[in-house]
């Protein structure tokens, strides 16, 4: 036992320094702040805070630093439930059924649900990263081009179960997600596509303008148009959630953790991944699918704690190999290694300190965050009294500039601008952007990895399903897939015998 | 931190009176800016944030890194290309943007030798060829027998097409004569990745990103393709010491500003990066990033870009990569 | 007939097989490669035809449907100006700096709802431009000038 225990020991002993202690305080509220802000995420922020932290101990620095990072992931949510403008791309799934419970008068319930099951996937992944670091790094080394390929097929099939309107259309809706995904440079060939010559559409489209535009811009003008909704949003109900809805969300977050903690450590789909499959995998489970969309407790319990989970586990391959899964793990490694430390497998034995004390601040990190936020949503929930006519130009501003900020790009707030009209008519005619959007992130990283495993197979489609995690997953789409065209198919055969 | 509107105004107006020395007197006195053609993360966009953090201090006025990526660099490059050439603006110009695209796109949005003025190299990343576990080969000429005997079994990775990486494997497979098959990747953490993986058998990365891996004994460094050993990895020969010669390819980065930037400005910059190269801790925190730190005149460097532009047109070709 | 060419299902339909037509047509200049070194129209194409297929498929179902949901009332006013007010944004933000951005966007996007009131706006406006300033550009120290560079 004392060779868990010791080292966690050894950890506490290091973030419970009064400078340990007031750097993951920081961290987490920027991350807060940054995360409430949409566009500019971590990602930017880590990037202009680097040159301070040469400056500091490694190990408050980087404590500072992951604070920003899954502080981020809290303060998403909170814009997503709010307003429906997705504060961090991670926090877009939180929309579909956050934002219609705020639509009830349960914003405070929502926000309050999202808190705790964020700090409850923390602490689990925490712990994971702790324990479990080299047989996750081992799992993920199983994933290769067919693997990863079958996964994202998996998870288009689940892009359809989001919706909960004509089935259709949501596969169309993937179809044109996983078209606008491919826009901008191939990687295997350097061809420009669908980027008409525009030298800001070379690396595809951002994934900020598409969402701010579909979801956020889409939903002002929609709000705008029919002005009672606001009456409907004043009533508002007790603040916590109701014993029924604990009840429900407990088992959600539950599952949502599992997801999360294993899709995070994958590199590329992290965090915002997790949180879809989550969502999808709650809708699959619930007795009542038709209540997801329109304010299920589970649909906002589910990604909010994949997300988070799948914040706090990338950090595994990043602790545990010296590769980072995504940008923000990037600039931690650039952090470390200005300090004289090489990421890898060998910070647990060579920098004991660091190691364990990042892990211990993650947990006292989280903790703070939930009590950061807890109180929080009080005040949130008070600014949807704010008459709309003053609230939607804020959130416009805000948009704006976090779009910009991006890139430091005004083409991107172009982009949005374009998206929001391409929303705005998706709500006239009936279709969900959600599929679109899961399509979206899975179009270039699938037809990559499609691409990939022909050339190494040189050319053999066998490839997919000799290997058997990519069998199983592929046989795993298929089941889901029947699953979901099975009634919609029952359904227009007897509309045809009724013909 | 902000100037005050009439202030700037007020300056730019005395500025426009008074002859170019008594501008560079002046100069800096407002912000500058540091465009980075890349995303952040990485050795180049580190290192650039320290050598900024330094420059602050020396120039005494903000220097403020500002990420612009895209088109392998072509965006940031690009944008600086067109600013005004008042030494407010400053790019983070590098192998890709200088020596490797102008060969490598059909179109080129600026011209990189004529819109482009350098200032000073920050510095050089040595790319070293590194195998993967499942490979047995202990050196080179081993791992060109091999490949020979069974050319389908090998494939090697890259950061992406067009990327040093792919550069560096296309010469090798010229150089050994035999095609062997690329698998590019998006940038080096995925490549490095498949290596482990096992889903590709070798690579050449920047030492920076290999570093780590190579001190774990996860991948093993057969060579290194500078022209000299370098000093984190001692142990490891050069291509050319291997039996492959004339094998130089680098990534090396250095500092840009607009064509046209009067002679004095340039000179205050060049003298604030090249002292800022000199700093020990900067010096340091470049050599942790396993970046060896250059720091030459305008002029040196200049000749340095001309004639790796002139370099990579040939290694350009033998890749058979190209970006319409 | 027009009443069953306007519902939603079947205008859905016709964008969706619109925007398949489009990657189909702009993908036709990238190289198709084979399966085992696909080029880069390979994969846009099929998804393309795959969207066209479906679209259309969508749209007839629209069509010969007995019932089926028409477009819904729109008044795409407010959606004119908060794009206005987008627009008027990215157009002055490089140019005018952020303050006369902000303030450029909230007057604009602010005409999307009545009542329209100019004491309030022009407070909201400056509200909103001093929270961007202190937040963005001094909190968080993002490259964006404040006033004209």
């Amino acid at each position: 036992m004392n060779e868990l225990f010791d080292p966690l020991l050894l950890g506490f002993s290091v973030a419970l320094t009064p400078g340990n202690l007031f750097w993951c305080l920081l961290g987490a509220l920027l991350g807060t702040l940054i995360g409430v802000l949409p566009g500019i995420g971590p990602v930017a922020t880590i990037a202009m805070l680097l040159p301070i932290t040469f400056q500091l101990e490694p190990v408050g620095a980087l404590i500072m630093l992951a604070g920003i990072y899954y502080g981020a992931q809290y303060g998403g949510s909170t814009t997503a439930i709010l307003v429906n403008m997705p504060g961090e791309s991670s926090s877009v799934v939180t929309c579909l059924d956050g934002f219609a419970m705020a639509r009830r008068g349960r914003a405070g319930a929502a926000l309050a649900v999202a808190a705790l099951a964020s700090f409850f996937a923390g602490t689990v992944a925490t712990l994971i990263v702790a324990l479990a670091s080299p047989a996750m790094v081992k799992f993920a080394m199983l994933f290769g081009a067919a693997e990863y390929f079958s996964l994202m097929a998996f998870g288009l099939v689940a892009a359809i179960v989001l919706a909960h309107g004509s089935v259709a259309k949501a596969i169309a809706m993937t179809v044109l997600g996983l078209l606008l995904g491919l826009c901008g440079t191939d990687v295997n060939s350097g061809t420009q596509r669908f980027t008409f010559g525009i030298p800001e559409l070379s690396d595809g489209i951002g994934f900020v303008p598409l969402a701010m535009g579909l979801f956020a811009i889409a939903e002002i003008a929609v709000q705008l148009e029919k002005h009672f909704v606001r009456d409907a949003m004043a009533k508002m109900g007790t603040l916590w959630p109701t014993r029924e809805e604990a009840k429900e969300a407990f088992p959600a977050a539950l599952r949502g953790t599992a997801v999360g903690s294993v899709l995070g450590v994958l590199p590329g789909g992290g965090a915002l991944l997790a949180a879809f499959a989550a969502y999808t995998l709650e809708k699959r489970l619930a007795k009542d699918p038709s209540r997801f969309g329109k304010g299920a407790v589970a649909g906002v319990a589910a990604p909010e704690s994949a997300n988070n989970a799948g914040a706090q586990t990338s950090f595994i391959p990043m602790l545990a190999l010296g590769i980072p899964p995504n940008a923000v793990m990037a600039l931690m490694i650039g952090a470390m290694a200005i300090h004289g430390i090489v990421p890898g497998p060998q910070v647990m034995t060579r920098e004991p300190d660091l190691f364990w004390g990042l892990v211990a601040s993650m947990w006292i990190g989280n903790l703070m965050l939930v009590v950061i936020n807890l109180p929080l949503v009080g005040i949130w929930v008070r600014l949807l009294r704010v008459p709309y006519r003053l609230l939607y130009p804020a959130i416009l501003v805000f948009c704006c500039i976090g779009v910009y900020a991006l890139n430091n790009s005004v083409f991107e707030v172009y982009l949005t601008l374009g998206f929001g009209v391409l929303g705005y008519l998706f709500v006239k005619l009936g279709c969900e952007p959600a599929p679109l959007l899961l399509g979206f992130i899975l179009g270039p990283m699938m037809e990559e990895n499609l691409r990939r495993a022909m050339r190494l197979s040189r050319g053999d489609p066998a490839i997919f399903v000799e290997r058997p995690i990519s069998a199983v997953l592929l046989a795993m789409a298929v089941v889901l897939l029947i699953a979901v065209l099975a009634p919609s198919l029952r359904r227009l055969r007897e509309k045809a015998f009724a013909e | 931190m902000e100037m005050s509107r009439r202030h700037v105004l007020a300056a730019t107006a005395a500025a426009a009176l008074l002859p170019a020395a008594a501008f560079a007197q002046n100069f800096p006195n407002r912000p500058i800016r540091f465009v980075v053609p890349f995303p952040p993360g990485g050795s180049l966009d580190v290192s650039a944030r320290a050598v900024a953090d330094r420059m602050t201090v020396l120039l005494g006025q903000p220097v403020v890194v500002e990420n612009r990526p895209g088109a392998g660099g072509n965006v940031g490059a690009d944008l600086v290309a067109k600013s005004a050439p008042d030494g407010y603006t400053m790019v983070m110009g590098a192998l890709s943007t200088h020596a490797v695209n102008p060969h490598l796109y059909a179109r080129m949005p600026f011209d990189p030798l004529k819109d482009l003025a350098p200032i000073t190299q920050i510095g050089d990343v040595p790319n070293i060829l590194i195998v993967g576990p499942s490979v047995k080969a202990a050196n080179v000429q081993e791992l060109a027998r091999d490949i020979r005997a069974n050319p389908k079994a090998f494939n090697y990775g890259s950061g992406g097409n067009g990327s040093g990486g792919h550069l560096a494997g296309a010469l090798f497979a010229d150089r050994i004569g035999v095609p062997i098959e690329h698998i590019p990747y998006q940038g080096g953490a995925p490549q490095l990745n498949a290596l482990l993986s096992g889903e590709t058998q070798f690579t050449f990365d920047n030492l920076a990103n290999a570093f780590p891996q190579i001190e774990a004994g996860r991948v093993r460094a057969l060579a290194v393709t500078t022209p000299q050993r370098s000093p984190q990895v001692p142990n490891v020969p050069t291509m050319t010491e291997a039996g492959i010669p004339g094998f130089d390819i680098s990534t090396w980065f250095g500092i840009f500003v607009p064509a046209g930037v009067p002679g004095d400005v340039t000179t205050r910059l060049a003298d604030a990066a090249v002292a800022a190269l000199k700093d020990p801790a900067t010096v340091e925190r470049l050599a942790r990033l396993a970046v060896v730190p250059v720091g030459n005149t305008p002029a040196e460097f200049g000749r340095f870009v001309a004639a790796e532009h002139a370099k990579y047109r040939e290694i350009v070709r033998l890749s058979g990569a190209r970006i319409d | 007939m027009f009443e069953r060419l306007t519902r939603a299902e079947t205008l859905a339909g016709l964008l969706f097989a619109a925007f398949g037509a489009a990657a189909v047509w702009l993908a036709a200049d990238y190289p198709y490669g084979t399966p085992t070194r696909m080029g880069a129209g390979f994969v846009p194409t099929g998804l393309g035809w795959g969207l066209v297929a479906l679209g259309a498929a969508i749209a007839v179902a629209g069509l010969i449907a007995r019932d089926a949901d028409a477009l819904p009332q729109s008044d795409t006013r407010p959606l004119l100006f908060l794009l206005l007010g987008v627009a008027a944004f990215a157009l002055l933000l490089e140019r005018g700096g952020l303050v006369a951005a902000i303030a450029a966007c909230v007057a604009v996007a602010r005409l999307a709802e009545r009542p329209y009131r100019w004491r309030e706006v022009v407070l909201l406006a400056s509200g909103l431009a001093s929270a961007g300033a202190l937040i963005f550009v001094l909190g968080l120290g993002l490259p964006i000038p404040l006033v004209p560079r």
